[in-house]
């Protein structure tokens, strides 16, 4: 998410909105890569996970680790980092998550949030408070005639996002580790019966939404300087995109966080007659936007009547 | 007068009707049974009726009343009162804690915490007592809810529903799991309802138990009505037996 | 001596907000992760009246007070309804909201920097400067509340807060008006909050919105559900013990830079060890997990 900008301009001409719709699909991608993670693991353990964000933030460190602190290529530090982001949430759910399988919701609701403390602060201990940049060249490419610029970074980030969304899709809807997904996610008791290992999907799902969050770190830290706090800022938006697209709803993740990329870029360069929202409130944008929606429509965005949403 | 009515009612789930334009009336002070394959819609008619679940379109009339637009502890003031096919008792709560949360004259507001409550609070305890008493409960009174045996907190769930004095009863499968005793002491109990005037709504798939004790008959399948009558008119009822595929007779 | 009594009052001060908490999570079972918010509303609305216009110390304390438990009402009217998963998420997003808020209203709040010198309580002219009367007027205070708390959690309206927590369905069931039961308790526990804010700015006569972030909204949650959530004791517990150990902390010969984490990668550890083998807390029952 590109930081702020000067403008000077305070009429709405099309290059000066198209660059703000630019950053929003940016962030927007990012955003629904995120939510698509939290909305797997919703899915199948019915919990909002709040590690997710500090899950993406350690891919992004592991990522740099390998990358700069060792200076290895680029596709191998990729998957060392995956592989070691791997190791670490399977090491969380087999000895944190997996106890708890049966406790009330509020638990590993509870639990994800010491899991979030925890890896932010080993994170701060390992790595200090200071921004890391991933990259030193950027290069940057002249779109639709010269009116808005794009860096090479964010056609990346673009074309990733919608790789890894396809990909996912068929994941879920061709192979078996992804049907199983499904079939747990929609009734726990049923897929047992029809002998689908559940534990075992589980763990698969953990390792999916953490590959998901890995990733969008990974593609994060390239636009962005890395620093541990970014992790609870990711998370944030990626609640905010699942609980407006409809919870549990893939889907929903991905236009939940597409709206909130596009709503914090845009907001603030709108007028409002003479108001402009200042760009320091971009951060809570996401979250007016939420508590607003829900607060006028007690359905969600896909419409669900209320007493299924809401509680029963 | 019908003490419960209920006119075209609809309540659909994604794409389903789990109840497709359903009539039928309650007679005030009646035993009724409301019977019917698995999937028929009769816990959603429960859930519809009490307001846990929104209709969809529909009247629903509670002493010749709309009541369909009450949110659902508004429609259990006025005189319903209901048991959960799933047991619904509030777990780390005592028994005697269960049963006194159903009294409709605790003082329970919020601002009544700051008037005198201790004696009425007596007065409640020792009539908790006695319901507890009526299902063999009293000295597990102070034990928390979910250390009771199955067959215990199915007793106490009906018992808290007595406890609040409503007018109408829906219990929802009372037999299931529950042994002979125990079965006994709820028909016991169902029995007494009656002589005092209450209207009872039985979901159930024990049909001894549904012949034995029901004045009436409603057969529900996919979400509908199909069949209405004493015991033995839907005993050989053709609809009902196509229903069922052949009516079973547990026990 | 100086410095036990400031940490001794301290303690209270967070007794007292963790009281309010425990009211909302351990009694009704409502997972809100914004309580903080409602204290920092308290701190600053006292510190603001005080400070820019004067305003004597009662006036900011029943002013911190009552906005607190206004924006209970506010924030609460549209989240009572939510399920757990949506409430931790708006009251997750509500905590962040008022910190943005804080730092952006310069004008107002002071901006990052926050308020300075605020001065401490004084009733009519009796200015409470020494630490020691500062620590027995927040006793009273705590010992109010505390007494509060004892009539709500054992009066019948307590029992329905229970009910709520424990089946709402059934609640609901037998009459309970259980939306209206949250959104009274809510506003009483962010009152509460609001209160322990405005004892908190007199205080430490400084406050910013680092003070009140989210890292403080775990410190409360780990304090009330270590202590036991649901139990009358176990925030008293919760705060006593873990603010010990963390300023304890302070002592260790470590720089900055690695006793900051430290601190937290412990605070971390024992939320996830409490929460797998005792959830209820150290003053909690021992849980019998035969759910049906």
């Amino acid at each position: 998410m590109p930081s702020t900008f000067c403008y000077t301009s305070t009429v709405m001409d099309p290059a000066f909105l198209a660059k703000f719709v630019l950053n929003g699909l940016i962030a927007g991608s990012l955003y629904a890569i995120l939510a698509l993670g939290l909305a797997l693991i919703y899915g199948v353990l019915r919990f909002v996970n709040i590690a997710h964000g500090e899950i993406a933030i350690t891919g992004a460190y592991a990522f740099y680790t390998f990358y700069i602190l060792f200076g290895w290529p680029l596709i191998p530090s990729f998957f060392a980092a995956i592989a070691v982001l791997f190791i670490i949430v399977i090491i969380i759910e087999k000895c944190t998550f997996l106890p708890v399988r049966d406790a009330p919701p509020h638990i590993p609701l509870i639990l994800s949030i010491g899991i979030s403390l925890l890896l932010k602060n080993l994170l701060l201990l390992i790595y200090q408070p200071y921004a890391r940049s991933l990259t030193t060249n950027v290069k940057s490419f002249a779109i639709f005639s010269d009116i808005i610029r794009i860096t090479d970074i964010q056609i990346i980030i673009l074309i990733s996002s919608v790789v890894l969304m396809l990909g996912l899709w068929a994941f879920l809807k061709y192979t078996r580790s992804g049907k199983a997904i499904r079939a747990v996610s929609d009734n726990k008791e049923v897929a047992a019966i029809l002998g689908i290992n559940v534990n075992r999907t589980i763990t698969i799902t953990f390792l999916v939404s953490a590959f998901l969050a890995g990733t969008a770190g990974i593609l994060a830290a390239f636009d962005q300087n890395l620093h541990p706090n970014l992790g609870t800022f990711f998370a944030i938006k990626a609640f905010a995109a699942v609980i407006l697209g409809s919870i549990g709803s893939i889907p929903g993740a991905v236009i939940g966080g597409y709206i909130i990329g596009l709503a914090e870029n845009l907001l603030i360069a709108i007028p409002f007659g003479n108001f402009y929202i200042p760009s320091s409130y971009k951060d809570a944008i996401a979250f007016f936007i939420l508590l607003l929606i829900l607060y006028i429509k007690p359905t969600d965005l896909f419409g669900k009547k209320a007493e299924e949403v809401i509680r029963n | 007068m019908p003490i419960l009515k209920i006119q075209h009612l609809v309540k659909r789930f994604g794409g389903l009707s789990a109840i497709n334009h359903c009539n039928f009336e309650i007679t005030e002070n009646s035993i009724t049974s409301l019977i019917g394959p698995n999937g028929a819609g009769k816990t959603t008619m429960f859930d519809v009726i009490t307001g846990l679940s929104q209709h969809d379109s529909g009247e629903i009339y509670f002493k010749e009343n709309p009541i369909g637009a009450l949110p659902a502890y508004k429609r259990c003031r006025l005189g319903i009162a209901r048991t959960h096919q799933a047991i619904r008792i509030f777990p780390e709560l005592t028994a005697l804690e269960n049963i006194m949360l159903a009294f409709k004259s605790n003082k329970e507001s919020l601002f009544d915490i700051f008037t005198p409550f201790k004696k009425h609070q007596k007065k409640l305890k020792e009539k908790a007592f006695e319901y507890l008493r009526m299902i063999n409960l009293h000295e597990k009174a102070h034990e928390t809810a979910i250390s009771l045996s199955y067959g215990q907190q199915k007793l106490l769930e009906i018992m808290r529903a007595v406890a609040t004095d409503a007018d109408l009863f829906l219990l929802d499968e009372p037999a299931a799991g529950v042994n002979r005793t125990m079965l006994h002491t709820i028909i016991n109990i169902i029995k007494r309802l009656k002589q005092e005037g209450k209207t009872i709504v039985i979901v159930e798939h024990d049909m001894n138990f549904v012949m034995d004790l029901s004045e009436k008959v409603i057969v529900m399948d996919y979400g509908k009505e199909i069949a209405e009558g004493t015991p033995s008119e839907i005993q050989n009822n053709p609809k009902v037996l196509e229903a069922y595929l052949g009516v079973k007779h547990t026990n | 001596m100086d410095y036990f009594l400031t940490i001794a009052t301290l303690i209270l001060i967070f007794i007292i907000l963790n009281q309010s908490y425990n009211l909302i999570i351990g009694y009704t079972g409502m997972v809100h992760l914004g309580h903080v918010a409602f204290m920092a509303i308290g701190a600053y609305t006292s510190a603001i009246l005080t400070t820019a216009y004067g305003t004597p110390f009662w006036f900011g304390l029943l002013s911190g007070i009552i906005l607190a438990a206004l924006a209970g009402l506010l924030l609460g009217i549209p989240t009572v309804r939510f399920r757990d998963d949506y409430l931790v998420a708006a009251t997750l997003g509500m905590g962040e909201i008022i910190k943005i808020i804080l730092i952006n209203e310069r004008q107002f709040t002071g901006g990052s920097t926050g308020i300075p010198a605020i001065a401490p309580p004084d009733f009519f002219g009796l200015v409470l400067k020494n630490n020691f009367y500062l620590f027995i007027f927040t006793l009273v205070i705590t010992a109010l509340i505390m007494l509060f708390v004892w009539r709500l959690t054992h009066s019948p309206f307590g029992k329905t807060l229970e009910a709520v927590r424990e089946d709402e369905t059934a609640a609901k069931s037998l009459g309970k008006n259980t939306n209206l039961i949250r959104l009274q308790i809510l506003i009483i526990g962010a009152g509460i909050a609001g209160l322990s804010g405005v004892l908190y700015a007199h205080t430490t006569q400084f406050i910013d919105p680092n003070v009140f972030d989210v890292h403080r909204m775990i410190f409360v949650l780990l304090q009330v559900v270590f202590g036991g959530s649901g139990t009358f004791w176990g925030p008293v517990v919760g705060t006593v013990t873990l603010f010990t150990v963390f300023e304890t902390m302070r002592f260790l010969p470590l720089p900055p830079h690695i006793m900051g984490p430290m601190r937290w990668i412990i605070y971390s550890l024992i939320l996830i060890l409490i929460i797998i083998f005792k959830p209820t807390g150290i003053m909690g029952k021992k849980l019998v997990r035969k759910r049906l």
